[in-house]
């Protein structure tokens, strides 16, 4: 991998198996096998390659089912490639919807360790950081109560004060900007910014053109499981501008 | 540093090579999960831990009362047989039940950040024998109750609770693969547990089996094909002191079907949770 690239994607293609009933389902259970280009596969990333510098942003556009959250979750290593080959250098951190996975029974603070120990950190580390989170994702004293009791917003902010602050090498944005109050949104905003300044590489999926916009570096359209754009922030917008007629 | 896609170049067939690395590497993580599922259990519970013990306990007075009834064999240990026997059998039934579900269940964290899922599996075993640690403090009393002292034999001990974690284990790699493809395996696997408890020595003794109505011709193929009824009478003896009555010959095949189970579980499981994962 050469130097100063952080995430190498070289001709990656996936399938998702689709669901067999009765018979094929037995079969497919026995043997282990879904048949090659049959109508049990869906092909979610068609022969993509892309290459991501060291501190670059990079924004993904695209219609619902495209495949933007599908190549995220390959890049951080949750889905293997049929096809292809990923590289990813340094640590990763996926932040997608609401909440990493969070137990709803554990308390705020318990679910920081958790959440900082499924990443690979310490406790040593999380410990260091775990103030920092509480104080950014302004839960205040509702931090020592379980998770249940939370508001969505609420959820939503844990798990991005979580992500962002175990400052990862590589972090994948997935919808999540949008997030919270507008006082939240622009602190999260900033927490990025911040990240990026800090040689962060980030990958952000996102719908809104303001983000896209101020943001990115570069912005690919995807279509089909397909890049079908060349990474200029203006044709990829215009692409997908073009969608909603 | 986490370098995701660097695949490690250990062929499949050391596969539990690949897991013992893993699980050494995030040996933290496991004692978490481990953590917050005994944390989940008995969270706002007035009993708390207590009710780890309480469940065996008892199970062993409905099954002591029962065979009272049902049998005249005498037992001069018989609660003890049977609360070993529940203990062990729990430990090998979580472990393959919860294990075969424990992928499907933690669809939601499992698709967020990668990290080895066989530790799914192996919190639910390592969860299990915490639970067989503090039920075994219920044993004490019944040991000095039968002025019982530990002889050599309680090497056993030890022994059967890997053993057995590892048969639940082993069968867990691959019914939780299946799992994730179709919701039917669960169910079975409730069943054959079921069943199962039944033809497996938990609370008799597993000479009701081998010198009773069955022809002895039949036995040794029970024992080759329930190893649990090898290791239910192993860690009887364990604190009893006395003979397990098992030919060694028999005993080395249980064992060795054991370690084939579990080694060719993680071979599969290996091969197939990237593929798996993908039906979540």
């Amino acid at each position: 991998m050469t130097e100063g690239v952080a995430i190498n994607i070289a001709d990656v293609s996936l399938d998702y198996p689709l669901n067999n009933k009765g018979i094929g389902l037995l079969r497919e259970i026995l043997t282990g096998r879904v048949k090659k280009n049959s109508t049990s596969l869906y092909r979610a990333l068609e022969k993509i390659s892309l290459n991501v510098k060291k501190g670059e942003v990079v924004g993904l556009m695209g219609a619902n089912g495209s495949g933007k959250s599908t190549l995220l979750r390959v890049i951080a290593g949750i889905y293997a490639p049929d096809e292809g080959s990923v590289k990813v250098r340094g640590r990763v951190t996926l932040l997608a919807g609401i909440g990493t996975g969070f137990q709803l029974d554990l308390t705020g603070r318990e679910n920081i360790m958790l959440t900082g120990s499924i990443y690979g950190y310490s406790r040593m580390e999380i410990s260091n950081m775990e103030e920092e989170i509480i104080e950014f994702s302004g839960i205040g004293e509702f931090i020592d109560q379980p998770i249940r009791t939370y508001s969505a917003g609420m959820r939503a902010r844990l798990g991005f004060a979580i992500v962002s602050n175990l400052e990862p090498d590589i972090l994948l944005l997935d919808e999540v900007m949008s997030v919270g109050d507008t006082d939240f949104r622009q602190k999260s905003r900033n927490k990025i910014e911040q990240l990026i300044k800090g040689d962060a590489t980030v990958v952000i999926v996102s719908h809104s053109k303001s983000i896209i916009k101020s943001m990115c570096d570069r912005v690919f359209a995807i279509e089909g499981g397909k890049i079908i754009t060349d990474g200029s922030i203006e044709t990829a917008l215009e692409y997908y501008e073009s969608l909603g007629k | 540093m986490a370098n995701l896609t660097v695949e490690s170049k250990i062929p499949f067939l050391l596969s539990p090579v690949r897991i013992y690395r893993n699980i050494r590497k995030y040996n933290y993580l496991l004692r978490h999960l481990i953590g917050r599922d005994l944390k989940i259990r008995y969270h706002n519970s007035v009993v708390g831990y207590g009710w780890s013990v309480l469940e065996p306990l008892a199970l062993t007075v409905t099954f002591y009362i029962l065979f009272a009834i049902l049998s005249d064999d005498v037992d001069p240990y018989r609660p003890l047989s049977i609360l070993l026997g529940i203990l062990l059998w729990s430990l090998f039934a979580k472990s393959f039940s919860l294990g075969t579900i424990a992928l499907q269940r933690n669809a939601a964290m499992i698709k967020k950040v990668y990290f080895p899922r066989e530790l799914f599996l192996f919190s639910k075993s390592g969860y299990q024998i915490v639970q067989l640690s503090l039920s075994l403090l219920v044993i004490l009393p019944l040991l000095l109750h039968y002025r019982l002292v530990p002889t050599t034999m309680i090497i056993w001990l030890p022994v059967t609770i890997v053993l057995t974690s590892m048969l639940g284990l082993g069968l867990a790699f691959f019914t939780s693969i299946w799992q994730t493809k179709a919701r039917d395996v669960e169910h079975i696997v409730t069943i054959f547990l079921r069943i199962s408890f039944y033809l497996t020595p938990v609370f008799y003794p597993l000479k009701m089996i081998t010198s009773g109505r069955i022809p002895s011709q039949y036995t040794d193929v029970y024992l080759f094909i329930n190893p649990m009824a090898t290791y239910i009478t192993m860690i009887r003896s364990a604190f009893t002191g006395e003979p397990l009555n098992i030919p060694v010959e028999n005993l080395y095949v249980t064992v060795g079907s054991t370690v084939a189970i579990f080694w060719l579980g993680c071979i599969y499981f290996v091969r197939k949770e990237r593929q798996a994962v993908k039906n979540l």
